[in-house]
Parts: C-alpha cells; structure tokens; sequence
C-alpha cells in the first residue's frame, strides 16, 4: 500500500506537468551549463522534482544533496525549495516525522524571506503530509493557508491546492465542497490551457459526480477526461477512465456501452501490461455481454464465457488476490445465470479462496455469497447454503457497522443541498465507488492510474480507520460489560441484605418468645424449688404436693430446654439465610419452612409498622412429602413471597378505610407428583399491563431506592434454575394476587 | 374469678398456671385457655356469663387479638367483661388503637406477672 500511496501525493503535488524524460535529459543539460550556483540550485530542485515522479529515493538523495550545497551558500530560497520537496518525498515514503521536520524548518526559513508564493507551497506540504495520515480536518486547514495566499498571488500551483482539497474534502464525503474545489481547479487548468491537469481534473470531477450518483455529469466528466489524456497522450487517465465508465454504464444498465468500455480497459491495459486490470476489465465486459440485449440469446453466453476464461487465464498470470476473486465469481455469476448452479459453485469457491488472506470485504462479495448461497440450495446442499448466506450477512453488518463509525467519525458534514438525502445516496454510492477503485487499484506499480491509487489508498486508510475504531469500541464494550457483572453481583448480594435486614426484626422478636419462656420458667423452677425445700422442713409433709412441685420443676427444665433449642433454630435459620448457599440439596419440610419463614417475614414487618396487622391463613398439608431443595434458597424464595404479600396488603390498607382486613393465605398440597405452594393476598393485585415483566431483574414497583427489583428474579431462577420448579402468578388489580411455586419431590 | 388466656403459644398455659398456682389452689381464681381468636369466640358464646377478664395477645395467626376485641364489644351484653391486650409491640399507636376498640388496658410482653396480679386485683 505504501508504493500506491507514494504514487498518489505525488499527483496531488503536481499541478503542471512536461514530457519527464526528456525534461531530465535537458535539465542535465542545463546544469551542466549551469553560470551562477544560485541557478544550479534551481535547476537541481527542478530535476528534484521532475525525479520524485519516476524515483523516489533518487529524488530524496539528489534533495538531501541539494540542501547541503544551498545551506553552504546560504542561498535559503533553494533551501526553502529543496526542504519542501524533500517533505513531499517523505510523504510519499511514509516517513512522516521526516517531512514534517523539513516542512518545519522550511517554514522557519521561508518567514523572513516574504516570499508568499513559496510560504503556500510550505502549507500545502503540511495539507499533504497529513493528508496522507487522513488526517482530513488538518489537512484542510493548511491547504486553506495556501489557497488564501494562492489567490492573492495567483500562484501557478494554485490549481494543484484546489484538486488536493477537493480530495481531503471527498474523503470526509462532503462532496459538494470537493466538486466546487474540483470546478475551481478545472477552471484554472482550463484558463491556462493546461490539458494534462484538466484531464487529471475531469477524471476526480466524474468520480465525485459518479458518488453522487449524477451519472449524466459523471459520464461527460470522464468523456472530457479521456479527450484530454488522449491530446497529451497520458494513457494511465484514459485507462482509469474507460474502467470508470464501463461500471458506470453496467450501473446505468447500458450493457452494450459498459461491455465496449470493458474491452477498451481490457485492450488499453494489456497494451501498458497491466494484467490486473486487464483480467478485471476482461471479467466485467463478460458480464456486460452476458446481459446485452442486442446480442442474440443464443450467442450471448457462449461469448460471454469466452471472455471470461480469458480473464481467469489472465488473471493467473497476474496473481492478485481480488482479480482472481473477481475472474472466478465473474465466472461463477454466469454460470448460475445460465441455471447451472452445480458447475458455478467451484468458480465461487475459488474466487473466496483468493480472499482467503486478504482483508478484503465489499458488497460486491457479499453479493457473490449469496449467489452461491443460492446456488447450493439450488443443488440440494443447504448446509453450505446456510452457510455461505450467514457469510453474506456478516458481510454485510460488517461494511454497514465500519460505514456507520465512519459516519460518525467523520467531522464537518455541512452539505449545501438536501444534506439527509445526499447522506444516504453517499454512503450507499460510496461503497460502490470503494468497491469499483479497490478492483482498480491492484493493477498497482507505476502502471496504475495516479488518481485511483489516492481513493484506494484512502479508503484503505479510511478502512484502518474504521478498524482501529471498531476495536476500540469492542473493548470498551468489554469494559462495559465486565463493570455490568460487577454491579450486577453487588445487587444480588445488596438483595441478600436487604432480605436479611427484613429477617432481623422478625428474628429479634421469634427469639424473645422462647426468650421469656426460659426466663419465666427458670424463675419459677427457682420458687418451686424453694417451695419443694419449705415443704421437706415441715414436720408434717404432704408427699403429693413434693410429687406435684418435683413434677412441676421436671417439666419446666423441659420447657427451659424446648424454648432454648427453639431460639437456638431461630438463630441457627438466620445464619444458614445470611451464609452463601452450599448449593447442597437435602431433604426439606416445605411445611415446616414456609411457617418459619411466614412469621419471619410478618413479624420483621411488624417490626417497621406497628399498626400493620394481617389473619394469617395456613393450611398445609400434613401429608406432603419432604421435597430434595436447598432450604436456604428456598427460604430466600418464601420470605420474598411472604414480603410482596405483606407489602401488597400494607399498600392497599393505605388507601382504603378501616374495614379493609390485610389477608394472607398460606397453603401446601401435592399436585400430580409435585409439592405445591401458594401465597395469597387480598392486596393491591398487579396491573395486566406489568405482570409480565414482574421476573425481569430490576423491575419494581416500589418507590427509588426501596426496592432492588432483584427479589421475584432471584426467586424465579431458584425455583426454576435451582429446584427445576415452577413458578406461576394468578392476579387481579386491586383484588388479590396469588404466587404459585411448584417444586419436585426428587429434583 | 374466671380469666380466659387467649394466646396461639399453647406454653402460656403451663406459665398461667404455675405463676398463679397458689391463686388457682386456694380457689381465688380459675383459668381458661384459648390458642386462638376463633377458639375464644366460641368459648366464650358457651361460657360468656362465667368470664370475668380476657387476657388477649394480639398477634395470632388467623383472627388477631383485636378482631376479637372488637367482636367481644360490638356482639356481648352488659355488662361486658374486662379485656387485657397483650403485645410485644407496647407503643403508643397500639395502646390507642386498644383503647379505642374497647380494650381495658394493653399490657406489653415479656409479662411482668408481680403487676398483672396487682393489676387484676385492681380491675376486679
């Protein structure tokens, strides 16, 4: 990419031009001849100049030579010149910081000198230089300076700064900029009957009026373009030309003029050795042929295949990945348009075989996997069928997805007309265009079209661009992503606390129950062993009252170690609620734990709201089997049940009089082989419009802040993830909702 | 003097008895149990003449301390027995709601049961 990059500066460069070779055979000549060293000087930089055009870094010695010889005669204007030019040679190299430390000591010298005219030729090696590195907005802003400083002197290389801006204009896709830029140069090429720039010009003008989708502009843009080439005999326009016009007739659906474009690409191509574009050109016009009208059917496709063999031979010769894309699925295409799908599909293959290394992906290749996505369904495979079809899609999301961030990323899209219409004709016509100037662009070497080579060169920059972009986009999703588990994991855990917050009232007055019960107990064991002793004094004693009291002091030490055990379980729940689950299944009373955890979840409400006070109603079925769960989770299940059904009734107490009575019914029963639970209340129902979102995580419907909204989704995964349950809810808005948990007995 | 003890920990019963056995053996007193609301109103529809004073919890399962409270007022004659609520959430908004039911006075748990035999004496 760098050679093509190296060729397409150098034609933003150049705004006049000469016969080159014989230019340097008089240029030698001259400063053989050469009388003053200030004149050598000049003659050199010309020669400079005239070598970046053919040899680079014999251009960048002869350069570096030239600026120690002005430097020892302290001759700055030479300098200034050489320096310049040295820069734009490093710009085509690639070697960036080179030029841009020349162009930074050029422009030292150039300021005392007040020499305007070589101070616009310093900014446009700045417009350049960052040009080359798409850095468009920059480029612009320099290639301003020289314009402003251009037109008040009339500079000769004036025109030369409209068609690079127009370029940096074209690539950030405002096209209407680059075609004004575009007619100012063609204007100034034209006033000074420079045909070479205007034929350069005319092909830059078709490609923009071609993205534009102005085909009737675009066609007589390149008609003059190759007019032009052909009086001053520069064969590289006339050939990047015809193969402009052969797409932009088969896009016009004029085959017979695209088919006759295509030969004359293909001819003029072998006659410069371009077996690329020759083996391209060749492809296209067999697919022109294939669909002419004006040829008989019959002969048609026989002369199409022809042609298209032709390209494949060719094309082998020339070795380029896409062209051998291009030859095979040409082939391919007319095949499956001849029906004969079975026979096209090795054509398709072997074109994306070609593509195999190559980072190449366009609509024209999506378009080809699908083709061959149809043809394999045609044929009975629709494995590969499928295939290839999810292959043309991810092609397709992926130029769309890089076409978007480009859309972006692209600053300063002031259109002057119609901007969302012209927006959208772009982007899909641009895609073309890349498309059309990626095929062109492997001709490659000094062979190659100066002008394709920049759009090539620039959409691949553009495409590193949207790369480079992409990646960063795929890692902050990551980020992204890895900072959303966190936080997800922190509201499970903050759902765990607050349930078990909600325990703690409840816990604190379970415990003071059986609490009172050891103390009372063990107090009265205390007199009744007083009494017992008063009575072993007496002279008279009564045995059956020591029998009584001794029976009372028995069964109290029963009580005491009863209500200790029980407040020991309470505790014992609490911990096992609060403790990370072991995930271990064992035999479970659902009866049993849906009671704990119903006075839990009652009397922590209590706890928060005096006045709150509901009829609890169990019936659980005696008879129900221990059911294989995970009572920590399954208690984590109920208690939020238990809570919502508070919460609802404690809702609808608030907006209703007296004679509401807050209701809960708890009940257990087997159901065909599974232990069933509901929880019922006569609160405030669910709305229809929300109950299906009530399992999604973070729904609530309780005020910021007082809800996690993890509570039915963590309860939902239990039962259904946890125990391969079930979890149904029956409701009516302001009459009643009822929980539905069915649960295996051997999950 | 007949109490009713209502309360759904069916251990009140063993703790009643034996904190006022000396009451309970020397004929002072008799005690009834009830382990629910529901229990209560049926007991008390069989025996409402004998009941002198209800000791009531509040919080029971099924029908609480003040639904049978307030059925206790609005279904029984004159004159009406002495009602005690017991609560382990002793504040100020449980105590009016009480009063304005018609309790006689609500006493908080744990039970201090050296003032709820002054307390009874008083109330009879």
């Amino acid at each position: 990419m760098k050679i093509i990059a190296t060729v397409l500066l150098f034609s933003l460069s150049c705004g006049f031009t000469w016969a080159q070779k014989a230019k340097l055979d008089s240029l030698d000549r001259l400063i053989k001849k050469a009388t003053t060293d200030t004149g050598r000087i000049n003659l050199l930089n010309r020669k400079v100049y005239v070598l970046s055009e053919n040899d680079i870094d014999a251009a960048l010695k002869l350069g570096k030579e030239v600026i120690a010889d002005a430097r020892q005669l302290s001759y700055e204007k030479g300098e200034v010149v050489a320096r310049t030019r040295l820069a734009n040679n490093y710009n085509m190299k690639g070697d960036f910081a080179a030029a841009r430390e020349n162009l930074i000591r050029a422009e030292r010298l150039v300021w005392p000198l007040n020499e305007q005219g070589l101070l616009s030729d310093v900014y446009s090696g700045y417009g350049m230089m960052y040009g080359m590195q798409s850095k468009y907005d920059s480029s612009i802003v320099f290639f301003d300076k020289a314009i402003r400083i251009g037109q008040a002197i009339n500079h000769r290389s004036l025109s030369s700064y409209y068609q690079n801006i127009a370029i940096a204009y074209q690539m950030q896709s405002n096209y209407s900029r680059a075609l004004s830029y575009q007619q100012k140069a063609l204007a100034i090429a034209e006033q000074t009957n420079n045909i070479n720039s205007q034929a350069y010009v005319l092909t830059n003008m078709g490609i923009t009026y071609k993205v534009l989708g102005d085909f009737d502009r675009a066609q007589k843009s390149f008609f003059g373009a190759i007019k032009a080439a052909k009086t001053v005999d520069i064969k590289n326009v006339e050939l990047y030309a015809y193969s402009n016009l052969a797409t932009l007739f088969d896009a016009k659906k004029e085959y017979d003029l695209s088919y006759q474009y295509a030969v004359k690409s293909a001819e003029l191509g072998k006659q410069l050795g371009d077996q690329g574009i020759e083996a391209a050109s060749l492809a296209k016009a067999a697919l022109a042929m294939a669909l002419r009208t004006s040829v008989a059917q019959s002969e048609r496709f026989a002369r199409a295949e022809t042609l298209a063999k032709q390209a494949i031979a060719i094309a082998g010769a020339a070795r380029q990945p896409l062209v051998t894309y291009q030859v095979n699925a040409g082939m391919g295409t007319l095949l499956k348009m001849q029906g004969n799908c079975g026979a096209a599909i090795p054509y398709f293959e072997k074109g994306f075989q070609a593509l195999t290394d190559s980072d190449i992906y366009d609509e024209q290749i999506e378009v080809s996997y699908q083709s061959v996505s149809g043809c394999y369904e045609q044929v009975g495979n629709y494995r590969r069928a499928l295939l290839a079809d999810r292959k043309a899609t991810a092609i397709g999301d992926s130029i769309r997805n890089k076409e978007n961030i480009r859309k972006t990323t692209e600053l300063t899209l002031n259109y002057e007309f119609d901007k969302k219409q012209q927006l959208v004709r772009a982007e899909r016509q641009q895609e073309a265009a890349i498309a059309n100037t990626k095929q062109m662009a492997l001709g490659g070497g000094l062979v190659l079209t100066l002008l394709l080579a920049g759009v090539a060169y620039n959409a691949y920059r553009s495409k590193q661009k949207a790369n480079t972009l992409l990646e960063q986009q795929k890692e902050e999703i990551q980020r992204t992503l890895s900072e959303l588990r966190n936080t997800q994991d922190q509201l499970v855990q903050r759902e765990k606390m607050a349930s078990l917050g909600e325990l703690t009232a409840g816990v604190a007055h379970e415990i003071q129950n059986p609490l009172n019960f050891v103390n009372n107990f063990a107090e009265l064991g205390v007199e009744l062993i007083g009494e017992l002793e008063d009575e072993r004094q007496n002279p008279d004693r009564d045995e059956q009252l020591e029998q009584e009291l001794l029976g009372d002091i028995k069964q109290n030490l029963q009580k005491i170690v009863h209500h200790g055990k029980r407040a020991d379980g309470i505790v014992k729940s609490m911990l096992e609620h609060s403790r990370v689950s072991t995930g271990q299944k064992e035999p479970t009373d659902l009866n049993a734990l849906a009671d704990e955890y119903l006075r839990l979840a009652y009397h922590g409400l209590r706890a928060k709201d005096k006045l709150y006070n509901a009829s609890l109603v169990t019936t659980f079925d005696s008879s129900l089997d221990k059911i294989q769960a995970i009572p920590q989770d399954l208690g984590r299940v109920l208690l939020n049940l238990f809570n919502n059904a508070f919460y609802a009734t404690q809702e609808k107490a608030k907006q209703q009089t007296a004679d509401y009575q807050p209701r809960i019914w708890v009940s257990t029963h087997m159901e065909n082989g599974k232990a069933e639970l509901r929880v019922k209340d006569n609160g405030t129902g669910i709305p229809e419009s929300i109950v299906h979102k009530i399992y999604q995580p973070f729904f609530t419907t309780k005020p910021t802040g007082e809800g996690t909204g993890l509570g039915l989704s963590l309860s939902y995964d239990i039962v259904t993830k946890g125990h391969n349950g079930e979890m149904a809810v029956q409701t009516e808005a302001n009459q009643f909702t009822e929980m539905i948990v069915r649960l295996p007995i051997q999950t | 003097m007949k109490i009713l003890v209502v309360d759904d920990e069916t251990d009140v019963q063993t703790l009643f008895e034996q904190r006022f056995r000396r009451e309970v053996r020397s004929g002072e007193m008799q005690l009834a149990f009830c382990y629910s609301g529901e229990q209560a109103v049926d007991y008390l529809t069989a025996h409402h003449s004998e009941i002198v004073l209800i000791l009531s919890d509040i919080n029971m399962p099924g029908m609480s301390g003040f639904e049978l409270l307030r059925h206790i007022r609005t279904t029984y004659p004159i004159p009406p027995p002495t009602v005690l609520m017991v609560t382990a959430y002793g504040d100020d908004q449980s105590r009016q709601q009480a009063i304005s039911l018609g309790a006689n006075d609500l006493l908080s748990k744990p039970l201090d049961f050296q003032a709820l035999k002054e307390k009874l004496k008083s109330v009879v």
